[in-house]
């Protein structure tokens, strides 16, 4: 799993410039013991150099110069694929089921405190979607947690993602229309089989658009790029009857010849029960915080060694906190009850790091500790994701935002 | 309207004096170029005809000597008094044909409080509940419509989703605004030819994309309901726009005051609402005075309270430019202290409170 | 687990069950974390009738010839962790009544409730069962240990402590609390006195009618005896008998008194204020132990300056906050701002399986707490906090036999908790935890397992039968 720390090192000292300048104007320089690159790539007493926001120069073999931030451990920000950090009011058009051609880019609050406390504990990348009462709530969005309070310089452009949910939540609150109907929501979904038929009445009418011109609809040309694998759908599914229902789905459109859904799970709980279906789909899945009791949403049951099983299946794992950002629930910790778990530090690592960002299309940005890179540093007092160890500086960006005290 | 008239003054008056003009004589008199001691104003049909410092008296003209300072009167932006039943439509989410002048109930009781606190023009707005409430309008309490259609009211905030009822979300709000803008009937052709826009925001999320859309649509008028719009300071600037604070109360967070002064920094126009119906039109005073404190400069913060808030009500009140009505107010002291009484109003030169002695 | 043959060999000679009936017990590991001095690599701890009677390296232990042997070469012996005060495993935490510290939560226990099962699984060994928060002075706690099948088999020590609630359940104010608290010492106070007066005056009723009776009445109800305390002392009490004071205030007494410990529950640093001073006023501050609420690390000093036995900190061990009208967080880290000021402090469980004592132990040294404070905080320091340090805490001579053994690092997340021994005896065994291997490997315990999962494409067969 480790790649040979020599020759990272070499390839590092060769790129990097030969002298370390620390008194530059809004540069920085951190210097860790332990730096982890990437998942699997680890090199010691590196020192990094920053500029401009961007990852300058990485450099191991160094002490630390003075003034330079020096801890023990030092990792890249981490990436919540399913932060959730959204007013639950105003952010999803609930006036129709299928929403597709809204982003929830326009309901961002980044004044909220909750961008400050995530930032705070690690994570730098978040998607940010839709809040799951629409079986099709529309397109999401990946933003930094820390920066100037406008959504411009927030939002780091990855790959489109199409935001939707199947189970009980898109069916909650409707109710079926007898006489006259009062408002909106007299109307269907009631049921887990409606949703089910929402997502399917949607990309079949999508798909007769191609033979029918004169069928188009709104948003029709969003579901179109869908079954053509431009957009990929992140579907919210916690057991694994809505999971299976969200792969049959994929294949039926192949099978039919609409097209091919890039498809990854959400909050997938209970993907460890029947993983035959990700794994001959090559489906990805962001897993739910870890309960205590293994219970959660939609009473989906969710062991300790989820990732472990899934990974060594061969899928494609990411780790979500769902915006929590205490001590004992924040993503850090997920990837140390992940290890708990049975997954080695450099898989819980890429579980929070490159795997999400992969997921977003944003891995070309955030993720590794490469020159380049943006700026995103997790400062730790100790092994990362160890109970005993400690989160003791973020730096954003290139902007501290946690200060090592 | 605002050509101020005092160095010709003299040739005024000598020229034509009509019969029943008025002169008002007080300490101190805040003209629309600052204050002028002894000065004194001439009014003449109910409206400002001149003023200035040793202005003579016409021959037909009645003098009164009054002690205190003598401004315009104040002007109250964002209310709901005397819209009984009328503040909000509930029936439809935008309603940009409707204009709140026809709710105007001229005879409510409350109006007298207004004019004892000395507000002379109020600037009516739905309540926020629509996703676009109506028209605004500006008018005198107890008296005339001076502004029919002062503003097209499009609320950015949360208040504007009702359940059941489209839009259920800011993305889904703006997708509304911007389908009515690329094909304007109704308010918003008004709008595209130049009606002003009152934009309702609640928090500095929901002001940033009121902001941006005044600014795609290079739309004029003002943000109101933010209370701390000054942290958008910049944007607001290159938009624009003008600023309704909401009212500051005494144990309100003093970075609403403190943002207030950041608006004020930038020059940015500003005025207050009363913000709900109910509330004591001597708020105005207060919220001023609280603005004061956290660093607004003075002339600032007065303007706020009378011509600047005029220009963002599209209307001539507020300021006694030669010209405008004659909606007076006399002061026991400087209207800025606290302390400092209401003695007298005049509306169109004629006095509705106050010892009479004309 | 290995039954060493010599063990086996004693059983199949079926020496009589007196002779050494499983009192005898050795368990042989790869370290043992005494928390009584330095770590003891292959030790071995030997235990008689519950109790540690010597504890040293392998090599010079000598293994008596009649002990159960339990060998296991890459486990980590711990001492049982101690759970200061929880209302866990009762059948119902309060009582309607506010002043109830005639009752007992003896009548409550429950020994089949899953909780027991649950904090076995941590490795805690001794908790601390008080009434819940919502009563203003409760029944009297018992420590006990989480096995047994009736409440006496699990008793550890009876009467531990009272819970006293400084912060008022919902729906009453301080205000009304303070008073019923002040109240029921007042009264207690005046009764004695009243008691005192009746008997100087002849007119203990109890007494004459005993005369009359022609009994005697101080052979009968034992004699009076002075009255003793830190705050307030009735004078003359000897003259009163005790049997003769109600039975509902006696626990009263005992606390003014110094015989029994309470637990003060205060959520608020205005709470702690008010406890520790209607502790000072009753003179039970010594034996005082505060249930704080995170904020409390605001009077600190306060805390210190009083003397209290201990401080158990809340669960969340971080306190964050964000001042009126500001635009940032303030955060105070709870286990390193009390352990600086050198407080007693015993830590709580956030929940039994997944955040138990040890992982909040590891928490703490997260946040910047040494080693030896936070494994201490989770084991002797608890073992103080509620009276117990001569008998659990500590892997030492004399103590119970109560320990743990992870498979690891106590506080890493790695380690698992493999077997528990109370007394000696082998009372978890992760093995057999079906419970556990449900929540961490998602097997299904024996008999509730769901169907096979499906993982053949039923939709394409589906699809196939269909009229297409």
């Amino acid at each position: 799993m480790i790649t040979p720390v020599f020759l990272i090192s070499s390839l590092l000292l060769a790129l990097s410039p030969t002298t370390v300048d620390v008194s530059r104007g809004k540069d920085l320089v951190v210097h860790a013991e332990y730096l982890h690159l990437a998942p699997g790539e680890l090199v010691r007493n590196a020192l990094i150099q920053i500029s401009d926001g961007k990852i300058a120069a990485v450099m191991p073999g160094r002490s630390a110069p003075l003034g330079a931030i020096s801890v023990h451990s030092v990792m890249a920000g981490m990436v919540d694929a399913s932060a959730r950090t959204i007013p639950s009011n105003g952010a999803v058009e609930q006036s129709q089921e299928v929403i597709v051609n809204l982003s929830v880019t326009d309901a961002l609050d980044l004044f909220s405190p909750a961008w400050d406390r995530l930032a705070r504990s690690g994570v730098t990348t978040v998607l940010i979607a839709p809040p799951d009462y629409n079986v099709i709530g529309g397109f999401t969005v990946v933003v930094k947690t820390s920066g100037a309070k406008r959504v411009d310089s927030r939002v780091v452009s990855g790959t489109p993602i199409l935001r939707g949910a199947i189970g009980d939540l898109p069916s909650q609150g409707n109710s079926p229309a007898f006489g006259r109907p009062r408002d909106y929501f007299a109307r269907r979904p009631t049921t887990r089989m409606g949703v089910e038929w929402e997502w399917r009445k949607a990309f079949f009418d999508a798909a007769q658009v191609e033979r029918y011109p004169e069928m188009a609809f709104e948003g029709a040309d969003v579901l179109r790029a869908c079954l053509a694998g431009d957009v990929r759908i992140f579907i919210q599914a916690w057991t694994t009857a809505d999971i299976r229902t969200a792969i049959y789905l994929d294949e039926e459109m192949q099978a039919e010849g609409y097209g091919d859904l890039d498809l990854v799970i959400d909050a997938g709980a209970e993907a460890w029960k029947e993983p035959a279906f990700l794994v001959r789909t090559g489906t990805p899945v962001v897993l739910p915080p870890f309960p205590a009791t293994g219970r959660l949403g939609e009473q989906a049951f969710m062991p300790w060694d989820t990732g472990r099983k899934l990974i060594d299946l061969g899928v494609l794992v990411a780790l979500s906190a769902h915006g929590e950002t205490g001590l004992n629930g924040r993503l850090s910790t997920q990837a140390g009850y992940a290890m708990r778990g049975g997954l080695t530090f450099d898989e819980a690592l890429a579980c929070v790091t490159t795997n999400p960002a992969n997921l977003l299309g944003v891995e070309e940005r955030v993720g590794s500790v490469k020159p380049g890179m943006d700026a995103d540093l997790v400062l730790w007092n100790g092994a990362p994701f160890s109970a005993t160890s400690n989160i003791v500086g973020v730096v954003a960006s290139g902007e501290v935002v946690l200060a090592p005290r | 309207m605002n050509i101020l008239v005092a160095p010709i003054l003299g040739v005024l008056c000598a020229a034509s004096v009509d019969s029943g003009s008025l002169v008002l004589q007080a300490d101190v008199v805040h003209g629309p170029e600052g204050p002028i001691e002894d000065g004194r104003i001439l009014i003449r049909d109910g409206k400002v005809a001149a003023i200035g410092e040793g202005l003579e008296l016409p021959d037909d003209g009645h003098l009164i000597e009054l002690e205190g300072h003598l401004s315009a009167g104040l002007v109250a932006m964002g209310d709901q008094t005397g819209l009984k039943g009328e503040e909000l439509d509930s029936t439809r989410q935008v309603m940009d044909g409707a204009d709140l002048v026809f709710g105007y109930d001229k005879t409510a009781k409350e109006w007298q409080a207004f004019l004892e606190a000395g507000v002379t023009a109020v600037l009516l707005t739905p309540k926020p509940g629509a996703l676009v409430g109506g028209r605004t309008a500006v008018i005198k309490p107890a008296g005339a419509v001076v502004q029919r259609r002062a503003h097209l009211h499009v609320c950015f905030s949360s208040a504007a989703f009702k359940r059941g009822v489209a839009p259920a979300s800011y993305p889904g709000a703006i997708s509304i605004l911007e389908e009515r803008m690329a094909a304007p009937v109704g308010g918003f052709a008004l709008v595209s030819q130049g009606l002003g826009v009152l934009l309702i925001a609640e928090t500095r999320s929901e002001a940033l994309r009121a902001v941006a859309f005044a600014r795609r649509h290079g739309l004029k008028g003002a943000l109101s309901g933010v209370s701390r719009a000054g942290d958008l300071a910049d944007e607001i600037h290159a938009a624009g726009l003008g600023v309704i604070l909401p009212p500051i109360a005494a144990a309100a967070d003093p970075r609403v005051a403190a943002s207030a002064a950041a608006l004020g920094k930038k020059k940015i126009p500003l005025s207050f609402s009363l913000g709900a119906a109910k509330r004591s039109p001597h708020a105005l005073r207060l919220s001023a005075v609280r603005c004061i404190q956290a660093g607004l400069d003075r002339d600032a913060a007065w303007k706020a309270l009378t011509s600047g808030a005029g220009e963002i009500a599209n209307a001539p009140v507020g300021s006694l430019a030669v010209g405008n009505d004659a909606d007076l107010v006399l002061w026991s002291g400087d209207p800025l202290d606290l302390a400092s009484r209401v003695e007298r109003v005049w509306i169109e030169g004629k006095q509705v409170h106050g010892d009479d002695d004309q | 687990m290995k039954i060493s043959s010599l063990t086996r060999l004693a059983t199949a000679l079926a020496l009589t069950a007196i002779a050494f009936g499983g009192d005898s017990y050795a368990i042989k590991v790869g370290k043992i974390i005494t928390m009584a001095g330095d770590p003891i690599e292959n030790g071995i701890v030997l235990i008689e009738d519950g109790r540690i009677t010597t504890v040293g390296e392998a090599a010079d232990v000598q293994i008596p010839w009649d002990a159960e042997v339990f060998e296991a070469p890459d486990l980590v012996a711990f001492p049982g962790q101690v759970e200061a005060c929880t209302s866990g495993g009762m059948d119902r935490t309060n009582e309607t009544i506010d002043v109830a510290p005639f009752l007992d939560v003896v009548d409550s226990v429950d020994p089949v409730n899953f909780f027991f099962e649950e904090v076995l699984r941590a490795g805690i060994t001794t908790l601390n069962i008080q009434q819940g928060n919502s009563t203003v002075i409760a029944g009297r706690g018992m420590v006990v240990k989480p096995n047994g099948m009736t409440v006496a088999a699990m008793m550890v020590r009876p009467q531990s402590g009272i819970k006293i609630a400084i912060t008022p359940k919902r729906g009453k104010s301080r205000a009304v609390q303070l008073m019923i608290l002040r109240e029921a010492f007042a009264g207690l106070r005046r009764t004695l006195e009243d008691m005192v007066q009746d008997s100087k005056a002849g007119k203990d009723l109890a007494r004459r009618e005993a005369l009359a009776q022609g009994r005697d009445f101080e052979a009968e109800e034992g004699k009076g005896r002075a009255m003793t305390g830190n705050g307030w002392v009735v004078e003359g009490l000897e003259a009163v008998p005790r049997a003769s004071i109600d039975s509902k205030l006696l626990p009263l007494l005992d606390i003014v008194e110094g015989r029994i410990s309470v637990y003060l529950v205060c959520s608020t640093p205005m709470d702690v204020l008010h406890g520790l001073e209607i502790a000072r006023e009753n003179g039970f501050l010594s034996q005082t132990v505060l249930l704080i609420g995170p904020t409390c690390w605001k009077v600190s000093d306060q805390i210190k300056a009083a003397g209290v036995r201990g401080v158990i900190l809340p669960s969340t061990l971080e306190h964050t906050e964000r001042a009126p009208f500001a635009d940032e967080d303030t955060v105070t880290l709870l286990p390193e701002h009390f352990t600086e000021k050198e407080i007693p402090l015993a830590l709580a469980s956030l929940n039994s399986t997944t955040q138990p004592l040890w992982f909040q132990a590891a928490r703490c040294v997260a946040l910047g707490v040494d080693r030896e404070t936070a494994l201490a905080a989770i084991t002797s320091g608890p073992a103080k906090v509620i009276g117990l340090e001569n008998d659990v805490g500590t892997i030492e001579k004399g103590k119970h036999g109560n320990l743990v053994l992870f498979s690891g690092d106590p506080l890493s997340l790695q380690s698992q908790v493999r077997y528990v021994f109370i007394e000696g005896k082998m009372v978890y065994d992760r093995a057999t935890d079906s419970r556990l291997q449900h929540l961490m490997d998602g097997v299904e315990p024996e008999g509730t397992a769901a169907d096979e999962p499906v993982v053949e494409d039923v939709h394409e067969e589906e699809r196939e039968d269909g009229d297409k």
